[in-house]
């Protein structure tokens, strides 16, 4: 005899986050994110070695450019070694940011047909994501062995880069996600935030060359912290207590989007 | 709660805002709006209406429920709610057991996916566990009938193989309620029947089953126990006997509503024709013939109001010749309440013309014997073409009887047990019995 389920429309079940039934429905998390993959490489001749193509071709351009035209140097690392890390965070959080953004307008077609918590489909795209992501880390491997530079003990603190890699992702596009569903101007504005959020970001270059008195400033942006800990994780540069400040704004955006979603959440169908 | 009950539904309310359309569309206009720098612009006016208003009902288990309403009635939204896909404004909904719903075939299929892989998919996303997927998915499979095709790309299917495949996997994982929103309109006859058989073999399994149809018949087949909804409310519910009826009068309502000018007029003059006429200026037809009025008489009893199943009536077209050619032809089609098509005849396919052709006023009649309609509701409409096969007009619906059911003495203890014979024609039938050795 299975438990009576009660929908209610009193204010109290809607102020709940629900999060118990993201958890119930997890498996729907993989179906989704299996269904994305497989519908990308399907029908496509070189499959998933185009996620390879697109990675090298990506990181040579910025070498080409930011390595031998502007000629950044690093002490003591190469630059393709120092700027894959940067390069690798920022391709996941710009993923993760533009397709878990738009994910509720994308589905909008089963939001209307069918009952699960919408929180599945930005957290999906995040699976999606690695997948890719994978793939970058496979290559900065072989650069390692390329360049024959070594990789740090601290790599062991990897998943845990990922794991913040995703959070920071995450309080953004869970926000986005929701915006869209009631104002369909934020899908314009998506790829702004990504585009003009990597020069703001050590991505390329080192922290070190921005001036002194806007350090501060660079704290907050929680990318930075993320990436900071990667190189931290894989060539074991120094990285500064600082950067815990990135906290703030990330758990803020991540609680907040939380509710605003679940608000979005009951008129969704009515509005999408 | 009560462990007979599925479902059980209090003061449930939807209520949707319409916000007021603006006018200023230009660029500037929106950007104004948009920081609400103007005043000139309309401040969003929030709107409501409701598409749910004050709705109680409890469903037992293992009971059939058709929803019926016109459009716009808040049958979906209903079933939206239950799906959990839309949210109340007010009210509580307990429900004892798993829903599966279809509230359009076919959702969620990835087209790039193969029709094993959506199986799973659109499993998972009623939040059945993978193991029972697993467990049913022969089934599911052999039901659906696309055995050979369920590892081609489901954007390859046909049709009606994917609206198989999608109903399959909703009535094959074995929900305690399932709800239907319109899917018996879908497919081909043949698979329309199917599922027909599946939920009739689902609701003798005692699963609840709740179906939104416009189809009457479908209601009647499979249901035990109909709901009439009006405008967001439920107005009636019982036996089928009991709001068929209902819906028949409401829907004879909503006839009387919207009549044209004409219509009134046919009160006026005709009380017992159903009657329409055109002003000379739009009669239709072209400059060798006019059709001046079109009506229905009821032949048997004339100066009644009612039709009756067995009353002689006639279908009238009042037209006028212009000229002494004889190329045209006058014919009248017949719709059921539910749009399907009874009948239709022509006047050249029974009477030769050539004879009376000269100019003058015409009065074409078509007689229906009694014993021909059953207690139902029609709609007539009438054509002018010519004899060449072109249509010069066409028009459907211009007339609506309603047909009532005089019941014999004889007959009287018979329709007590038993409902009334189904169906839009209920002609004299000669039985016999012999003995057969």
């Amino acid at each position: 005899m299975p438990e009576t389920k009660i929908i209610s429309a009193s204010i109290s079940s809607r102020r709940k986050l629900n999060l118990k039934k993201i958890w119930q429905f997890r498996s729907l998390i993989f179906a989704f994110a299996a269904r994305d993959l497989r519908a990308q490489y399907a029908q496509t001749k070189l499959g998933i070695v185009w996620s390879f193509i697109q990675a090298i071709t990506a990181a040579l351009i910025i070498n080409l450019f930011f390595g031998m035209l502007i000629k950044i140097q690093i002490p003591g690392i190469p630059y393709m070694i120092y700027a894959f890390p940067g390069m690798m965070a920022w391709y996941y959080f710009s993923f993760i940011v533009n397709s878990a953004g738009t994910s509720l307008v994308q589905s909008q077609h089963i939001i209307k047909k069918v009952y699960f918590p919408k929180l599945i489909l930005p957290i999906y795209k995040t699976i999606v994501g690695l997948a890719e992501f994978i793939i970058w880390f496979v290559l900065l491997l072989m650069l390692h062995i390329y360049y024959s530079h070594p990789v740090s003990i601290n790599i062991v603190f990897f998943p845990l880069c990922i794991l913040l890699n995703i959070i920071t992702g995450l309080s953004l596009a869970i926000w986005l996600s929701a915006l869209t569903v009631r104002y369909r101007d934020v899908f314009h504005i998506i790829p702004y935030i990504v585009a003009f959020g990597i020069f703001v970001t050590p991505v390329f270059y080192e922290s070190a060359m921005i001036p002194q008195q806007y350090h501060y400033l660079m704290y907050f942006n929680p990318m930075a912290g993320v990436i900071a800990f990667y190189r931290w994780c894989i060539l074991d540069m120094s990285i500064s207590i600082n950067y815990l400040f990135g906290v703030i704004p990330v758990i803020m955006l991540f609680i907040s989007g939380l509710y605003y979603f679940r608000r979005v959440e009951g008129i969704m169908t009515d509005v999408i | 709660m009560d462990e007979n009950i599925a479902i059980r539904i209090s003061g449930l309310s939807k209520k949707y805002s319409i916000s007021e359309k603006k006018t200023d569309l230009s660029f500037a206009g929106k950007l104004k709006e948009l920081f609400h720098f103007s005043n000139h612009i309309k401040v969003k006016k929030p709107d409501y209406f409701y598409a749910l208003k004050n709705i109680n009902l409890e469903i037992k288990k293992g009971e059939s429920v058709g929803i019926i309403g016109r459009n716009g009635a808040g049958k979906s939204t209903l079933l939206k709610i239950l799906a959990e896909v839309a949210e109340p404004t007010e009210g509580t909904i307990e429900i004892n057991g798993t829903i599966a719903s279809v509230l359009e075939v076919g959702m969620g299929f990835h087209p790039e996916l193969t029709g094993r892989e959506n199986v799973y998919l659109s499993g998972t996303m009623l939040g059945i566990p993978k193991k029972k997927i697993v467990e049913k998915f022969d089934e599911i499979v052999e039901f659906s009938g696309v055995q050979k095709f369920i590892d081609t790309p489901v954007k390859h299917y046909s049709s009606g193989m994917y609206v198989r495949l999608a109903f399959s996997v909703v009535t094959n994982i074995d929900a305690d309620i399932l709800l239907f929103d319109e899917v018996l309109s879908v497919g081909d006859l043949a698979f329309q029947m199917k599922c027909v058989e599946k939920i009739q073999e689902l609701i003798e399994q005692k699963k609840t089953v709740l179906l939104v149809s416009h189809n009457m018949n479908d209601i009647q087949n499979l249901c035990r126990k109909v709901v009439y909804m009006d405008k967001g409310s439920l107005e009636k519910s019982g036996s089928i006997n009991v709001v068929k009826d209902y819906f028949e009068e409401s829907y004879e309502d909503q006839a009387i509503n919207v009549e044209t000018p004409a219509y009134k007029e046919s009160k006026k003059h005709f009380t017992n024709i159903i009657y329409k006429e055109w002003s000379s200026a739009e009669a239709p037809g072209d400059d060798s013939i006019k059709l001046k009025k079109f009506y229905v008489k009821n032949i048997s009893t004339p100066d009644s109001d009612n039709f009756y199943t067995d009353d002689n009536i006639a279908i009238c077209f009042e037209y006028e010749k212009l000229d002494n050619n004889n190329f045209f032809d006058l014919g009248f089609i017949i719709m059921s309440m539910n749009n399907m098509l009874i009948g239709c005849h022509t006047l050249h396919s029974d009477i030769d013309i050539t004879k009376k052709t000269e100019q003058g006023l015409y009065i074409a009649t078509a007689i229906f014997n009694k014993d021909f309609f059953n207690e139902t509701i029609i709609d007539v409409g009438c054509s002018i073409s010519k004899t060449n096969q072109t249509l010069v007009f066409f028009e459907l619906n211009v007339l609506r009887i309603k047909f009532n059911l005089r019941i014999k003495e004889h007959e009287k203890e018979y329709f007590n047990n038993l409902s009334k014979f189904l169906g839009p024609l209920r002609p004299k039938i000669e039985w016999q019995i012999n003995k057969y050795d």
